[in-house]
C-alpha cells in the first residue's frame, strides 16, 4: 500500500467527518484560468460535487445505453452490404471514441499535472488510465469480432488497428508508470509525461484511414460532412455513444471520488500514527 | 429483426457479451471501492482523535 502518495493534500484543516474534508489549495498562480484549476484542485470541493453529480451521470448512462443498445440490436435496419453485423458498429464506435476521449483527458490532465502541479490532476489521470484501458480492449476486441466476418481475419496490420493497439500499449504503459515508483508522487509525474507524448498518437488514429490506403472504412461521421450512414442506423449510435460516454465519465467519477476518500484515509491513520509516537 | 439463421450472430453476441462484461467489472469494481473507501473513512472519523 503506498503511504501518502499525495501528502500536501493534508495542507488543509483536518477535521473529523467525511464531508468537512476541506484541504486548502495552494497559494494560486497569476491569471484567472489557473486561478479556477486550483480552486477545483481542492479534493473536499471536487468530493462534494461528485457526489452530487453521480447520479446525472449513471442514470443517463444506464438509459441510454439500455436504448440505444436495444434499438441497435433489434430495430435498426441490417446493412445492405455487411447485413446483421453492422450491429457491432453500436459497441465498437462508442468504444473506439472513448479510447480517444479517455486518453485526451489523460493528456490534459497530465498537463494539469505538470504545469500547475494540480493535485487532483494525477489522481484523475490514475483513474482513467485502467477505464481507458480496458475501453480500449474492448474496442479492439469487438474490432476483431467485426473484421473476422467481414475481412476473413482477426487482425490485420492495418494503420487504423495499429495506431489503436499502440493507444492500448500507451495505456497499460501508463498504468504501470503510475505504480511503478516507491515515491507515487514520482510515478505521476513520468505517466504525466507518457500522456502529454502519447498524445501524438491521437491525431495518428484519426487520419490514419486518410494517411494511409486501409483496410478499416474511412470516418463516416465528421464534423465538416454530412454523415455517409442511414439515419436510422446513425441514431441509435449516437443515442449508445452518449450512453457510453456518461457512463465512462460515472465509472471514473465514482472511482476518483474513492480515491480522495482512500488518500484522506492515509492521511488520516498517518495523522495518528504521528500523534502517537 | 434479428434473422438467427445468419451465420454472423456469433460475432455480434460476441461483442456485445464483451462490451456487457467489461461494463460490469468496471461499474461493480468501481462502486465495491467507493462504497469500501466511504466506510472506511466513516469508521475513522467516528473513532476519537489523538490530540497532538
Amino acid at each position: 500500500m503506498h503511504v501518502a502518495p499525495f501528502a500536501d493534500l493534508s495542507s488543509g484543516t483536518v477535521s473529523s467527518g467525511s464531508a468537512a474534508i476541506e484541504a486548502v489549495a495552494g497559494p494560486p498562480p497569476a491569471g484567472r484560468i489557473a486561478g479556477l484549476l486550483h480552486r477545483y484542485a481542492n479534493p473536499g470541493r471536487y468530493l462534494r460535487l461528485g457526489d452530487r453529480i453521480q447520479p446525472f451521470l449513471t442514470w443517463p448512462a444506464l438509459l441510454l445505453t439500455t436504448i440505444g443498445i436495444v434499438w441497435g440490436l433489434f430495430f435498426s435496419p441490417a446493412d445492405w452490404q455487411q447485413g446483421d453485423t453492422v450491429r457491432i458498429m453500436y459497441v465498437h464506435v462508442p468504444a473506439a471514441w472513448l479510447a480517444s476521449l479517455g486518453y485526451a483527458g489523460l493528456a490534459v490532465c497530465g498537463l494539469l499535472s505538470l504545469v500547475w502541479r494540480h493535485r487532483l490532476a494525477d489522481l484523475a489521470a490514475a483513474e482513467i488510465g485502467p477505464v481507458g484501458a480496458c475501453i480500449t480492449g474492448l474496442c479492439l476486441v469487438s474490432g476483431s469480432l467485426w473484421g473476422r466476418p467481414m475481412w476473413g481475419a482477426w487482425w490485420v496490420w492495418d494503420a487504423r488497428l495499429t495506431s489503436v493497439l499502440v493507444l492500448f500499449f500507451l495505456y497499460l504503459g501508463h498504468v504501470a508508470l503510475v505504480r511503478a515508483f516507491d515515491d507515487p508522487a514520482r510515478g505521476a509525474r513520468a505517466a504525466a509525461i507518457l500522456a502529454l507524448a502519447g498524445a501524438v498518437d491521437l491525431p495518428i488514429i484519426k487520419f490514419s484511414v486518410q494517411w494511409w490506403n486501409t483496410l478499416h472504412q474511412p470516418d463516416s461521421i465528421t464534423l465538416t460532412g454530412a454523415p455517409t450512414m442511414s439515419l436510422t442506423i446513425l441514431w441509435p449510435l449516437l443515442v449508445c455513444t452518449l450512453g457510453f460516454t456518461f457512463g465512462f465519465a460515472a465509472i471514473v467519477n465514482a472511482r476518483l471520488r474513492a480515491a480522495v476518500m482512500e488518500t484522506r484515509t492515509r492521511q488520516l491513520l498517518l495523522a495518528g500514527t504521528g500523534a502517537a509516537r | 429483426m434479428i434473422l438467427l439463421s445468419m451465420t454472423h450472430w456469433p460475432f455480434i453476441l460476441g461483442a456485445y457479451a464483451a462490451t456487457l462484461a467489461t461494463a460490469s467489472f468496471l461499474s461493480v469494481a468501481a462502486a465495491v471501492r467507493l462504497s469500501r473507501a466511504r466506510r472506511r473513512l466513516a469508521a475513522l472519523d467516528r473513532r476519537p482523535r489523538r490530540s497532538a
